[in-house]
């Protein structure tokens, strides 16, 4: 009886993680793999018909413009915001609520909610207009500059979001035994917490990045198809027709070598800002 | 003269802290103002606020036999991927635990995929596999029901990791055996009480990030089997009014869901450590009764 026991035992962790490997085997890791495959189906022939087509090669500038000039600004922003609250959030839980929600309130309804804002007849216009500051006609919700200011109200918290813990591990032991040693603030912050967070704020900057590059839903309703960004062909081609299939699969496979690219970047960066973490 | 300078520059920081504090809070809750107001309002054109005020947004939403359908579909949608993906990380992650570790790096790269993997990109990966393979399944709920499971995956596993550091899973589990408790025993009695906060944050956010997902659904099943945002995205076009009342359902229940996880997810050190102490406590107890 216990023989049979211990001859079972072992066994038993393996067999737990099957599950989850099959959700990643038929929901990932197929999917992905059917997508490699079928974008080389016509050998190299579909990859140059995609790459010579000058509206696919815009959309992919503008949706690299449009992630770059959005992370940028996230970054600094979200990453401001995660160091004034670092140290606070124990006793003011409220703000973490606000935080994951803004930062995970995307999709169609926060484009609506972008187009009453600053659409022609949204409030924040008819405020400015009031204020004697008109929008329109020179601005435009539907292009890569309105599209920003979508992008930002949920990238600017998610850069929160997952900075904090780097924020956090800044102590304040740190910056007093810095001073003591005769260290202004700006040397503190150069020589001692850039140092310490520049890895975690370049990993967490990844991870922006693959967000903006990613978006679908909010560009393509606010839009409504009418802004070229890479993500939105993909969506078209799909719904369009069976014919267009390999086409879309060419530009994910694109998509694809870039977030590879990035999440390299994130791994390096994240194994250096670990070492300050634990 | 150093006290000084001290109160003058925590008080500087406060100050530079609610100007951005202030500016994201503007940033966040204005759209959703707005949104509120236009689907309350009866007329609307130049004024700050609205000129006449109806719920008539309200009662047409509710009326509508498409809004019940699709968020019928969307609640079992969520809930269902949700219990899939803690369930299946869950027992993925005390595989890792009790075991040897060799699996733990490839599962954790496994679950970094989505992180990095657009929706759009994966719901063309989904299409065309199952195209190839299994043409029957295309258009099907399970499909999408399966994708949204995947794609939530990472938040799931990286919530529960934390919540299974905290514990000592490998302690607790080999008092059980020798206890005679069966791995279900385990999982019920033991394991899943002690994560139950990392439970509630994984499984919410895994909710949300289901329901609210667009990409996916639009992509793989669309009008098949339309969703609340693939419905919402049809009349964002036709109907601004209806849009803004649907646009406010969908925002609330995110707001729930989303700030709920992350008040849970607050650094609460106190409880925390109180909590793996008593834990730590029990089970070096249990440890022990067995030995005598």
């Amino acid at each position: 009886m216990s023989g049979n026991k211990k001859g079972w035992r072992p066994e038993l962790p393996s067999l737990l993680t099957v599950p989850y490997l099959v959700i990643c085997a038929f929901f990932l890791i197929f999917p992905l793999t059917a997508l490699i495959r079928t974008s080389f189906q016509d050998g190299f022939a579909g990859w140059i018909r995609v790459m010579q087509n000058s509206t696919y090669f815009i959309a992919l500038k503008q949706s690299l413009l449009l992630a770059a000039w959005t992370t940028v600004e996230a970054s600094i922003a979200g990453a401001a915001l995660a160091l004034v609250w670092a140290r606070r959030l124990k006793r003011h839980g409220w703000f973490l609520a606000i935080l994951n929600f803004a930062a995970h309130n995307g999709g169609i309804s926060l484009a609506f909610a972008i187009v009453a804002t600053l659409g022609t007849n949204g409030m924040l216009t008819i405020l400015l207009k009031k204020a004697g500051i008109n929008l329109y006609p020179g601005f435009q919700l539907s292009s890569i500059q309105g599209l920003h200011w979508a992008y930002l109200s949920f990238l600017i918290p998610f850069m929160s979001m997952i900075f904090l813990p780097a924020a956090g591990a800044l102590r304040q032991e740190w910056m007093e035994a810095a001073s003591t040693l005769g260290a202004g603030k700006f040397q503190y912050a150069f020589r001692v917490a850039g140092p310490v967070l520049l890895p975690a704020y370049l990993s967490s900057t990844a991870l922006v990045f693959l967000q903006a590059l990613g978006t679908y839903a909010t560009a393509q309703a606010i839009s409504g198809d009418n802004v070229n960004l890479i993500t939105i062909q993909i969506g078209y081609l799909i719904q369009q027709s069976l014919f267009r299939h390999a086409d879309a699969n060419a530009l994910s496979f694109i998509l694809l070598i870039i977030m590879v690219f990035v999440v390299l970047i994130y791994r390096y960066a994240n194994r250096k800002a670990a070492r300050w973490l634990e | 003269m150093k006290h000084a300078t001290s109160y003058d520059n925590k008080s500087q920081e406060h100050w530079f802290m609610w100007l951005i504090t202030g500016f994201f809070l503007i940033y966040t809750f204005l759209p959703l103002i707005a949104t509120l107001l236009f689907s309350l309002a009866r007329r609307w054109t130049t004024t700050i606020l609205p000129e006449s005020w109806t719920i008539n947004a309200y009662v047409q939403v509710f009326r509508d036999p498409a809004f019940v359908g699709t968020m019928g579909r969307s609640l079992f949608l969520s809930i269902l991927a949700s219990i899939i993906e803690v369930g299946v990380v869950i027992l993925a992650l005390l595989a890792l635990n009790i075991g040897k570790n060799r699996i733990g790096d490839w599962l954790e790269a496994l679950a970094i995929i989505p992180v990095a993997l657009p929706g759009v990109v994966l719901a063309i990966g989904v299409v065309s596999f199952y195209g190839e393979f299994l043409p029957v399944l295309l258009g099907q709920p399970v499909l999408l029901i399966g994708a949204e499971a995947a794609f939530g995956l990472p938040f799931v596993y990286w919530t529960l990791q934390n919540s299974f550091r905290a514990i000592n899973v490998k302690l607790l589990y080999e008092a059980a055996c020798t206890l005679r408790c069966t791995t279900f025993q385990f999982l019920t009695g033991i394991l899943i009480p002690s994560l139950k906060r990392g439970i509630a944050v994984a499984g919410a956010m895994a909710f949300a990030t289901a329901f609210d997902d667009f990409a996916l659904a639009q992509l793989i099943v669309g009008a098949g089997w339309e969703t609340y945002p693939v419905l919402l995205n049809k009349y964002f076009r036709i109907d601004g009014h209806q849009t803004s009342a649907m646009s406010m359902i969908a925002i609330i229940i995110t707001f729930l869901f989303t700030s709920v996880a992350g008040y849970l997810s607050q650094p609460d050190q106190n409880v925390q450590k109180e909590d793996d102490f008593i834990i730590q406590k029990k089970a070096s107890d249990m440890g022990e009764t067995v030995k005598a």
